[in-house]
């Protein structure tokens, strides 16, 4: 089931009245069954692999608790069962791939291992719990049911943010009591995520699919073109989809982590990484980062931490060599060019200086995204070889007319304009505060232009999100 | 949660008002010819059963009103037939399309083309969604497309089903100036499929009865293709899926309830394009046995020729005009065998005759009106070089064109074969504005001859008979070089 679909509508419409008429002791029930429905909507097998975890991770934080001299050993269990699962199901076919490669027939292949929608999200998720438990950081949860909807909370099950235990969990203990203004701004972020994907995202990636589904019929302008809007499509469909997360939340009254603070206005790589999938990036510095040593030890020591976790957050993100040079191409910008950006510090702070370093970062990062994005490796390199400054004639040949071309880069420059505004201090306040006609014209706007310009429809390709694939 | 709800509730209702109001204009109408054609059936059968009964109704996808002609089959049954199908439709939609039909008329018949009962459906089969959805919205009883929305669509593409506007909103950036001509030609194809001066359908869409057909048959180079690269499609891969068996199960129930005779049909491909016919046969026979319905399958006891077929090298080809009368003949002799009773002859009803009297159909199994001073006959009940010619008549059709008939009775004592006969007049006529005398040949009839009766037909100019000289049989010389492949 997803977000942008008429199912969804019908299914959040469904859940947060009955939500509002429940008693508030039977709201968490509410919210389980419809998180199940909602998961078990893509594939129903799916609901045995996360009845899986959430099992195996909340019995481990009370056996941690109770019997502290094994909690290490239990840990582990609940790591290993976790990560197992993790791996057969998204990494073994790669692992098995990679090995065969090197030595043929040595192991199986599964053609028939699908791969299970959710599960890198959910698995973090978990373990993250597991861990804290551990760390003393937080109490073992006694209640099965509130642990299960921690760990299969609809609005951020498949894509995040990735929760932490000691933010999400206890707000499903509190008593929630309708709150027009939140419902109003979690309605209206809902709105803004939908049009940004509908609209704006899944229209670039008609133009993006087009050369990077044919990369040896693209060449020229046209592959640095479909390769700095991926980075907007990229941004613009996993921002979305973490916003209609926060809205669908905030709505019943939760409130979820913010995923990504205007990326494409980071002054700095580092920077960067504070602003994009910021829960994914935190969970990796408190579990992975930290445990290492962080930067404790100055020098290779924190370059090496540096590396591993961008290597293992780029096979994170997909079973894919594709997607571990990608992070490796990542931190190489981490270690090297921000040590140059560093001397730049008052011009970052000005608002041109965060749109130049903003613009220069993004193109940076666009082009470590052709490894993102491309199919295969082989993939990746024809891209980027056919990658000059001619045939900027074919424009409109990678299916978007001119019309459609104009409006979705005119679009981006409002959303990016959008942004700026942000940066400089403009919130939904400044729109909750407007007069009544302006705002239902805002709402009118947007519903009304996702329904007549989205790019979906029945001769339209896949329009799920991207992160969804992992 | 009062005002909020209040409020959401009036900004849904204003962008309902705008959607609907969109949908409205008609902008957003589906463009292409079998959208139309479709929607001008459905518009053909509501309008004629506001005044009418169909006797014989021919449901089924694209297969159906390419392989029968309905004219020709009201004329040889004395009923009303129509044939409302929908290109690659489903036979859950057919089904569908039948709880409609009932609600305005009750066929004594209903003839289903099997093509339609297959396994496809639109998670499995692209286009047939579409297919779908052309059919659900040339439908106007909004009781029984809500009702059959659950089961024809998923949730996700109620709205395309719904709302063309949605379905279609594309077109604001890919097809503007279609968009435009939506606007301006709704008017002039909603008024090209309404009622002319003579009740009758006038305009580009003359979907009378609802049928429709190309013209062109197989050459010898697309046959040459398909013997060498074999036929496309597997009878043994052909299979029925388990909704479909469900709702032929619905349909039988339907038809019983109802008191609707129910029969399925199999138009023919070109023998050529289709292996393992037997083995699909086979198969669909075990699941329609417990229904204990007639099955006339045409692809079995085949004996059509290349000239029955559209002259592509295509799995899902159709039947050309004359392989449409072929079919037809063969579904009216099944219907003369096995429904004899069931039929009712309206031959003599004014609303059937005002239909088809004086149509070419009508003509090869029905005698002129008496005192009908447009048919001049030219031979009655008269004994031309030994056989005895019942009728030949000549009539126009309409301004450019007319027809000249003749028919005889099959007699075994005959020691000719008049299928390699023609029957020739040698008559002083008015044609062009000229008086001649010409000779006027008349072929034998594969169409309109039967086991009992022979009928030799042609299309003319339109003439003015002054005086006929002479009747005879001449051989036909011209070899028939097609055979039944």
């Amino acid at each position: 089931m997803l977000f942008n679909s008429f199912e969804f509508l019908l299914f959040f419409i469904t859940v947060a009245f009955t939500y509002f008429i429940l008693k508030d002791k039977w709201r968490w029930a509410l919210l389980l069954g419809a998180s199940y429905f909602f998961y078990g909507s893509w594939n129903i097998s799916y609901l045995i692999l996360i009845l899986l975890s959430t099992v195996t991770t909340f019995y481990s934080g009370i056996l941690i608790e109770k019997i502290p001299s094994q909690k290490k050993n239990i840990t582990f269990s609940s790591l290993a069962i976790n990560l197992g699962i993790l791996f057969f199901f998204k990494y073994y076919n790669f692992f098995a791939t990679t090995v065969n490669s090197l030595n043929e027939d040595t192991l199986p292949f599964f053609d028939s291992l699908l791969p299970v929608v959710g599960i890198s999200f959910y698995t973090f998720q978990a373990l993250s719990y597991t861990m804290d438990v551990y760390n003393g950081k937080i109490k073992s949860q006694k209640h099965i049911g509130k642990y299960a909807l921690f760990v299969s909370f609809f609005p951020q099950l498949v894509a995040g943010p990735i929760e932490k235990a000691s933010n999400l969990l206890p707000q499903f203990s509190e008593n929630k009591i309708f709150n027009y203004d939140r419902v109003r701004s979690g309605l209206l972020l809902i709105v803004w995520g939908i049009f940004k994907k509908v609209v704006i995202a899944d229209r670039i990636g008609i133009f993006v699919s087009e050369v990077y589904n044919a990369p040896s019929e693209s060449y020229g302008v046209i592959n640095i073109i479909a390769t700095i809007l991926f980075s907007f499509q990229l941004y613009l469909d996993f921002s979305s989809y973490s916003e209609i997360a926060i809205g669908s939340a905030r709505i019943f009254g939760y409130k979820l982590s913010i995923n990504f603070i205007r990326p494409y206005l980071s002054v700095s790589f580092k920077d960067f990484w504070r602003r994009w999938h910021i829960t994914l990036n935190a969970w990796f510095f408190e579990y992975l980062y930290l445990p290492l040593g962080g930067n404790k030890k100055k020098g290779i020591t924190t370059i090496r931490n540096i590396i591993i976790i961008f290597l293992v957050s780029g096979l994170w993100h997909g079973a894919s060599w594709n997607f571990v040079i990608w992070g490796g191409i990542n931190s190489i910008y981490l270690v090297v060019i921000d040590r140059f950006l560093q001397s730049k510090k008052k011009k970052k702070k000005k608002l041109f200086g965060k749109i130049f370093f903003g613009t220069l970062i993004m193109l940076l990062w666009s082009a470590s995204l052709v490894f993102f994005r491309a199919n295969t490796f082989e993939d990746a390199l024809t891209i980027y070889s056919n990658m000059n400054f001619s045939g900027i004639e074919n424009l409109y040949d990678f299916g978007l007319n001119e019309l459609t071309f104009k409006i979705t880069i005119r679009l981006l420059i409002l959303v990016y304009v959008i942004e700026l505004f942000q940066e400089l201090g403009f919130t939904e306040n400044k729109i909750f505060n407007a007069p009544i006609i302006i705002r239902w014209l805002i709402y009118l706007i947007l519903s009304l232009s996702t329904l007549y310009f989205g790019a979906y429809g029945l001769d339209s390709s896949d329009s799920s999100f991207i992160y969804f694939q992992f | 949660m009062k005002r909020i709800t209040i409020k959401f509730f009036i900004i849904s209702s204003i962008i309902i008002a705008v959607v609907l109001k969109i949908e409205s204009t008609n902008a957003f109408n589906p463009i292409s010819g079998t959208d139309l054609y479709t929607h001008a059936r459905w518009n053909s059968i509501y309008d004629l059963t506001e005044k009418d009964t169909i006797d014989v109704l021919i449901m089924g996808n694209s297969r159906s009103y390419n392989g029968i002609n309905p004219k020709q089959l009201s004329c040889a049954t004395s009923s009303l037939s129509f044939i409302i199908g929908a290109p690659g439709t489903t036979f859950k939609d057919t089904y569908f399309s039948f709880k409609e039909i009932l609600k305005r008329t009750k066929p004594k018949l209903l003839v289903i083309e099997t093509y339609c009962i297959n396994n496809f459906s639109y998670t499995n089969s692209s286009g047939t969604l579409q297919s779908i959805l052309k059919s659900f919205s040339a439908k106007i009883n909004f009781k029984s497309k809500l009702e059959s929305t659950p089961f024809l669509f998923e949730v996700n593409d109620w709205p395309y089903a719904w709302l063309t506007s949605i379905r279609n909103h594309n077109y604001i950036f890919d097809e503007k100036q279609n968009l435009q001509e939506n606007i301006e030609k709704t008017p002039q194809i909603e008024e090209s499929i309404k009622k002319g001066s003579d009740n009758k359908y006038v305009g580009k869409y003359q979907l009378y009865l609802g049928k429709y057909n190309g013209n062109s048959g197989l050459k010898k180079k697309v046959i040459e293709r398909y013997k060498k690269e074999g036929p496309l499609t597997d009878g043994a891969k052909r299979f029925v899926s388990d909704t479909h068996k469900e709702y032929l199960k619905k349909l039988n129930t339907l038809c019983l309830e109802n008191n609707v005779e129910l029969m399925f049909l199999t138009i023919p491909v070109y023998s050529g394009s289709i292996k393992n016919h037997d083995v699909f046969r086979n198969y669909f026979g075990k699941i329609i046995k417990p229904l204990n319905r007639n099955w006339l399958d045409l692809q079995n006891n085949y004996d059509f020729l290349p000239s029955h077929f559209d002259n592509v090298y295509k799995a899902a080809h159709h039947t050309t005009a004359d392989g449409s009368f072929a079919c037809t003949k063969k579904l009216v002799d099944f219907i003369d065998n096995k429904y004899q009773d069931l039929i009712p002859s309206r031959k003599s009803e004014k609303s059937w005759l005002e239909k088809f009297y004086n149509t070419e159909e009508y003509f090869p199994y029905h005698s002129a009106i008496n005192n009908d001073k447009k048919v001049i006959k030219l031979i009655e009940n008269k004994n031309v070089d030994g056989i005895i010619v019942k009728e030949c008549a000549y009539t126009s059709i309409t301004q450019k064109y007319g027809i000249i008939w003749g028919k005889t009775i099959l007699n075994d004592s005959l020691n000719i074969n008049l299928k390699n006969y023609n029957l020739g007049l040698i008559a002083k006529v008015k044609m062009d504005g000229e008086v001649k005398n010409i000779q006027i040949i008349i072929p034998y009839s594969d169409i309109y001859s039967n086991g009992k009766k022979i009928v030799f037909l042609t299309r003319t100019k339109p003439l003015e008979i002054q005086q006929l000289y002479r009747a005879s049989f001449i051989e036909n010389k011209k070899k028939n070089s097609e055979e039944s492949i």
